[in-house]
């Protein structure tokens, strides 16, 4: 035993030191990279005007297109990603791959021409084939594509996704390699709008039938977009370089590097520090940290770096119609119109929010802003008491569910504290984790109240109206429990009505019963406070998931 | 002895058994899926087909023995649900050795600094340079890392800009995590050999080491500190197996990719592969560290026999 003990333990303490030394000489262990030969070190400071963008994301999930539901991954699937068509931020269908389309008068049928010209990234032609085979996919249960709904209004989609069918049934078929020829269930006026979604965009089936699950991984994927992926660290970085096979016009940005930071409670605040200290451009999508905002607004240099974005995403009280006292419309006005959305966004949050009137939020056709009611905490009260609770006496006590974050809690605490004070009735809090919250969401007819929100796949009404507030509509989503008949009636009306002007008009006349029902509570539609670095032009968040676009960003220093 | 460690190996079985019996039931008795951490609930289409492509339709106790033939006979953990392209094999084999990594620099770290502040502040019992020793050592324990690392990186990355605020591809991105790591073991440490010192120091033997005369030094080291050493190599073992297996804070803070945010990021995202594949893998660790503790008594003191 003795001999493997040094005696002089001296040496051991030199030889920990030396450890030391030696291990700290090793460079980091790269996670997930087989090949070391030569490749440069992460991001360090750029030459002057060379046409790369630094910028922060999230924990990557995956780059499937056909699996994606979370927003940082569609951030980089719409960076290397073109669809058929693109959803334009004034809410108009433009081309992609596909230079032009046709649709049938009923609107069941579209007939999309493809560009011949437009390629892969590894020089292949896009085909009608790689259309119909993702959407085969999609549709296919075995699949297990998260947002297989959104293109299930493809004819056969719904068998085939129950399994009744097989997934080749659909209504999808490539005529010849440019022209691809898709029937829907029902008229579907927004199927070119929900065509620009990342769950319609292209896959190549020879890659999935040589690389398996694995296809999205470095070296093996291919992309139909302006850029392509050059580099997955994995938890670490992205790198997109520019794809030079791209059809259209290639953007300025040789290259843009995607650094990591991983979820966690500090997540902004470890942005932010990054970009004051010269590693990132822009902040990306991410918020300035509330208990920053003060310091950066007040600081000579970053306060005008800052740019507000506004996003197509609401939050909103969800209460139980079918449960006293909530069944009572004038007790829903009194809660909402109560509240002073302008103190919770400044002095609360700290965030450049918009206090909502009504749920759907702008850019959304169909909205009636003046029909819902306003904040007034006199007739708030008079409501109240004509409910028969005059200052909130005889009110049960009730519950607030919510997915527990900093901002969350926050919300909860000053509805607490403004119904108490205003309206003098008592709301209990309960945080939760969100996978606990989800399955108590679906089709609950028992609960209080809970925090509800939303943000836009695709700006257009039919993913608000008809999607979350048809009460036939899915009830897993942003249960109320509330029906109106007529509402029902005209917003399937509007989603397959072709004519703009009378779609408009379904809508907004929805939009006013919803205002006239006041069936939930709208505390706030959504923006984002951003830094960006003055050299870097043109970035622009997009209002919906996908962060900021990047295609026409160019760097002048 | 080699009995000895044979004997301990097989104990590990059953240890890991109970550990993978409890925390699959444990995990599949939290309240929420995989499939419930979407703002968008998913149709039941979607959700049968989803079950049913991981065999969560199948009956729990088939559940259960079907993941432990997978990982006995397949030393198959699974697919991620959440990482589309990835399986749990994949993310331990990537993200582990980073945390190796940092781990065995912050504990080398850890373990000299501490072994020098404790021996410091034993030999100068409730003098200055024992205040200020133990000072650091409180310090060490007492500020979570999550305060003391963004406090590190204003300081000398946004600052000074001395070091990368985080990221992991250069030497120099090491250093602030390693210290933010170091700091809660080098204190533990720090404070075990102090008190173990204290009391070696005062046995007859050291008393006859000086009355014969030998060099202070030489009691020191090889007749104080020798012994002293039991009680933290114990508690080193231990802290080694958990450094090494990653820390959620200094990780997300400094951008590290290692494993052990996927402690955390799997339970919240209801991964179940993930987290049976993790919690076995500290498991495997843990135990096997305590082991080799149990193993270095025998060097450290003669006396202890393994029969």
């Amino acid at each position: 035993m003795r001999r493997f003990w040094s005696p002089r333990p001296t040496r051991f303490l030199a030889s920990v030191a030396l450890a030391a030394i030696v291990v700290a000489g090793c460079a980091p262990q790269q996670p997930g990279q087989t090949t070391t030969g030569g490749q440069a070190p992460g991001p360090t400071q750029q030459p002057a005007a060379a046409q790369e963008l630094r910028y922060p994301i999230e924990t990557v999930r995956t780059l499937d297109p056909s699996l994606a539901t979370d927003n940082v991954s569609i951030d980089v699937i719409t960076k290397i990603f073109d669809g058929l068509v693109d959803l334009t931020d004034d809410g108009k269908i433009a081309p992609q791959i596909a230079e032009k389309w046709e649709v049938s008068t009923d609107a069941t049928k579209f007939t999309f021409t493809l560009r011949s010209n437009a390629k892969w990234s590894d020089g292949k032609q896009i085909t009608a084939d790689d259309f119909v085979f993702a959407f085969q996919r999609v549709l296919d249960p075995k699949t297990g594509s998260e947002y297989a709904k959104t293109i299930e209004v493809i004819k056969g989609g719904d068998k085939a996704l129950k399994g009744e069918a097989p997934p080749t049934s659909i209504s999808a078929k490539a005529v010849n390699p440019t022209t691809l020829e898709v029937e829907t269930r029902e008229p579907a006026a927004y199927f070119l709008a929900l065509m620009s979604t990342w769950t319609a965009m292209p896959i190549r089936k020879d890659l999935l039938d040589k690389f398996g699950d694995k296809w999205i991984n470095q070296g093996n994927i291919q992309t139909t977009g302006p850029f392509k992926l050059q580099e997955w660290v994995p938890d670490q970085r992205f790198v997109l370089v520019r794809n030079e096979e791209y059809w259209g016009q290639k953007p300025a940005l040789t290259k843009i590097t995607m650094r990591v930071f991983p979820d966690g409670p500090d997540q902004e605040g470890q942005i932010l520090r990054a970009y004051e200290a010269g590693e990132l451009d822009v902040t990306g999508k991410r918020d300035v940290p509330p208990s920053e905002v003060d310091r950066v607004m007040r600081d000579p240099v970053l306060s005008k770096e800052v740019a507000i974005f506004d996003q197509s995403r609401t939050t909103w009280v969800c209460v139980n119609n079918i449960k006293a006292p909530f069944s009572d419309v004038r007790v829903r006005k009194a809660m909402g119109m109560s509240l002073e959305r302008d103190r919770l966004i400044n002095q609360v949050l700290k965030q450049p929010l918009k206090p909502a009137e009504g749920v759907v939020p702008p850019g959304i056709l169909g909205r009636q802003p003046n029909a819902w009611p306003k904040e007034n905490l006199a007739e708030a009260k008079s409501l109240l008491a004509q409910a028969g609770y005059p200052d909130g006496r005889g009110f049960p006590e009730f519950t607030y569910l919510y997915n527990s974050s900093a901002a969350n809690k926050a919300i909860a605490e000053y509805l607490q504290a403004r119904w108490k004070e205003a309206l003098g009735i008592t709301m209990k809090l309960e945080a939760m984790d969100f996978p606990v919250l989800i399955p108590l969401r679906r089709g609950n007819k028992t609960y209080d109240s809970f925090r509800c929100s939303w943000g836009s796949d695709f700006e257009d009404p039919v993913n608000w109206y008809n999607t979350l507030f048809d009460s036939t509509a899915d009830q897993t989503q942003q249960t109320t429990n509330w029906k109106n008949d007529r509402f029902d009636q005209l917003v399937r009306q509007a989603a397959s009505e072709r004519d703009p002007a009378k779609r408009q008009q379904m809508y907004e006349e929805a939009d006013r019963l919803m205002a006239q029902d006041y069936f939930t509570i709208p505390v706030f539609f959504g923006a984002q406070r951003v830094l960006v670095k003055p050299y870097v032009k043109n970035y622009k968040v997009s209002r919906i998931a996908e962060g900021a676009a990047l295609r026409q960003v160019s760097i002048q220093r | 002895m080699g009995r000895y460690a044979i004997r301990r190996l097989l104990a590990m079985i059953p240890t890991l058994l109970a550990i993978y019996t409890i925390t699959f039931f444990l995990m599949r008795a939290t309240p929420g899926g995989p499939w419930d951490t979407n703002e968008r609930g998913l149709p039941r289409q979607t959700l049968d087909a989803l079950n049913a492509k991981y065999g969560l339709d199948k009956p729990l106790y088939q559940q259960y023995w079907d993941y432990l033939v997978g990982v006995v006979t397949r030393f198959d953990f699974g697919p991620s649900y959440k990482m589309t392209n990835r399986t749990v094999t994949d993310i331990v084999t990537d993200f582990l050795p980073v945390s190796i990594q940092l781990g065995l620099i912050a504990m080398t770290i850890a373990l000299s600094v501490g072994l020098t502040l404790g021996i410091i502040s034993a030999l100068n019992q409730n003098k200055l340079a024992d205040y200020i020793a133990m000072f650091i050592a409180i310090v060490g324990v007492s500020i979570p890392t999550f305060v003391i690392g963004p406090i590190l990186v204003l300081i000398f990355a946004v600052q000074f800009r001395l070091l990368p605020t985080g990221g992991w591809s250069r030497p120099e991105h090491m250093i602030l995590p390693a210290i933010v790591l170091a700091l809660e073991p080098t204190a533990l440490i720090a404070r075990y050999t102090r008190s173990s010192m204290l009391e070696v120091i005062r046995q007859d033997y050291i008393r006859t080491a000086r009355s014969k005369g030998l060099r202070e030094i030489v009691i020191i080291v090889r007749h104080a500190l020798r012994n002293a050493l039991i009680p933290v190599i114990t508690v080193g073992g231990v802290l080694l197996a958990v450094v090494v297996t990653g820390s959620f804070f200094v990780e997300t803070i400094f951008g590290v990719p290692g494993i052990g945010r996927y402690f955390v990021s799997s339970i919240a995202n209801r991964d179940y592969p993930v987290i049976m594949g993790t919690t076995l893998m500290l498991a495997t660790i843990v135990t096997f560290m305590n082991l080799m503790v149990d193993l270095t008594y025998g060097f450290l003191d003669p006396r202890i026999r393994y029969d």
